[in-house]
Order: structure tokens, then C-alpha cells, then sequence
């Protein structure tokens, strides 16, 4: 059982963390995404409309977890994301590995 | 308006959560904006699992304390610890580059850290690492 929201939208899966990925939750955030991959989605899409927050820890399960994504033959991407969670993003560079989204619908739309 | 919050940290990565929890308290408190609060506690964030993870990793004699002031504009922070020297300004910060395959995140926290405070001031005394970060704010 996992405390991750999430849901599956065509085919892809939408994680919608909340409030904040920092270095004391990073790990439930990991365990809960691989869990979630191994149940057999490729496309993963991080809804980022209620997380206020996210650390290097955050970033590095965000990578992980895209990893294993492209492993599996998908890809990750994030949408809506707030101004603290873009900074963080664009500082870390990680706004142009992932690409960032104005809406889920778009951001599978980019995976597909 | 001017106040202060001083933490003693058990040296568990946990506590991170609980320094931020108490930082929005105290910026809520303090009329600073939850946003600027958040990213201040970013940087606490960085450099306390820095400490945890490292510096005291399987220590059970580890000292960590915390004092958050606000006054004149600034947010001011001072983090003690009692592991080896370490100065975490001299570090390299990981440059941003590198695609999904080979992208590592060792040393983005400090990027972070030094991306987002104003001032950075580290010093060693007293058997003690003590690093002074300040962050200016704008009132909300």
C-alpha cells in the first residue's frame, strides 16, 4: 500500500506528491514510485500542483525513478510545478532533462 | 519585528522535517512569506542531511545544533556540529550539465544552498563546524 497519490491516465502514471520531498521523505517517495513502476507503466508524469517543496534528495529520487523509467522503454516529465519547485528545478538543470508542463494533459502528451 | 528559534538536532535524518515545520511556524510568525521561509529551510535541509549523512554517520556522540533569527529584513541562520572539520563552501558544487543516463546529484544540495543565500560564512572553533547562512526577505 502506498501513501503516494497517484492515478493512471492513458496509460501513463500520474504521481502527485504533496507538500514536500525533502531529505526525511525522499525515501517513501522512492519505494512508493519503483513500487508503483514495477506494476508495469512506462510514462511517468510528476504532477507537481500540490508539492510546495523539494530538496536535492527530491531530485535525486526524481532521477531514479526516471531511470527507471527509460529502462522499462518510457520517460518522466513534470507539470505544474510551483515557483520554489521550478527554481530548484531550473537551478539543478533538471528543467531541461525532464521538461517542464503547464498541465498533466500536456505533459503526456510530450511522453507519448 | 525581530525573533529567534534555537533547535538541539538529534542526529537523524528525520529531524529535517521537524526544522522545517518549526521554520514555517516561525516565518508565519514572523510575517515572512511561506515561500521565502520554504527556501530558507532548503538550504537547512542541504547542509543538515550534509552533517547527518557524513560528517556524524554512525556517530552516537553527535551535536547538532540550530539558531534561526529574523530582524532588519534578513533571515539569519547559525548550524553548529561537532564532527571532523569540514568546510562546505570549499566543496565543489556539481556543475548542472549531463543528460538522464549520466546525471548524478552529488553535490547539487550545495549548489542549491550557495544559488539561494546571500551570505555564507563557515569557521571552525571550538571543536565545532559553524557555518552562518543569511537570506534577505521581504515582508509579506
Amino acid at each position: 500500500m502506498t501513501s503516494l497519490n497517484h492515478e493512471t491516465v492513458n496509460g501513463a502514471l500520474v504521481l502527485k506528491p504533496s507538500r514536500r520531498i525533502d531529505s526525511s521523505s525522499a525515501k517513501a517517495f522512492e519505494d512508493d514510485a519503483a513500487a508503483l513502476l514495477d506494476k508495469g507503466p512506462k510514462k511517468v508524469v510528476i504532477d507537481a500542483t500540490d508539492l510546495d517543496y523539494i530538496s536535492s534528495a527530491g531530485l535525486r529520487v526524481i532521477l531514479t525513478t526516471a531511470k527507471k523509467a527509460k529502462a522499462a522503454g518510457g520517460g518522466l516529465t513534470i507539470a505544474c510545478a510551483k515557483n520554489n519547485v521550478k527554481e530548484v528545478l531550473a537551478v539543478s538543470g533538471f528543467d531541461n532533462i525532464f521538461g517542464l508542463h503547464d498541465s498533466v494533459a500536456q505533459a503526456i502528451s510530450a511522453l507519448a | 519585528m525581530t525573533g529567534r528559534l534555537d533547535m538541539s538536532l538529534a542526529n537523524d535524518v528525520q529531524e529535517v522535517a521537524r526544522v522545517i515545520d518549526s521554520l514555517e511556524e516561525f516565518g508565519a510568525a514572523n510575517g515572512i512569506p511561506a515561500e521565502q521561509s520554504l527556501r530558507f529551510g532548503l538550504a537547512l535541509d542541504e547542509l543538515i542531511t550534509n552533517i547527518i549523512s557524513y560528517g556524524l554517520a554512525g556517530r552516537s556522540d553527535g551535536i547538532i545544533t540550530l539558531a534561526i533569527e529574523h530582524g532588519g529584513g534578513v533571515l539569519r541562520a547559525e548550524l553548529a556540529d561537532n564532527g571532523p572539520p569540514f568546510d562546505p563552501l570549499a566543496a565543489d558544487a556539481a556543475p548542472p550539465v549531463g543528460d538522464i543516463e549520466t546525471r548524478e546529484v552529488g553535490g547539487l544540495g550545495l549548489t542549491l544552498v550557495k544559488s539561494f543565500m546571500d551570505r555564507l560564512d563557515y569557521r571552525r572553533a571550538d571543536g565545532f563546524n559553524r557555518l552562518t547562512m543569511e537570506m534577505k526577505v521581504k515582508a509579506a
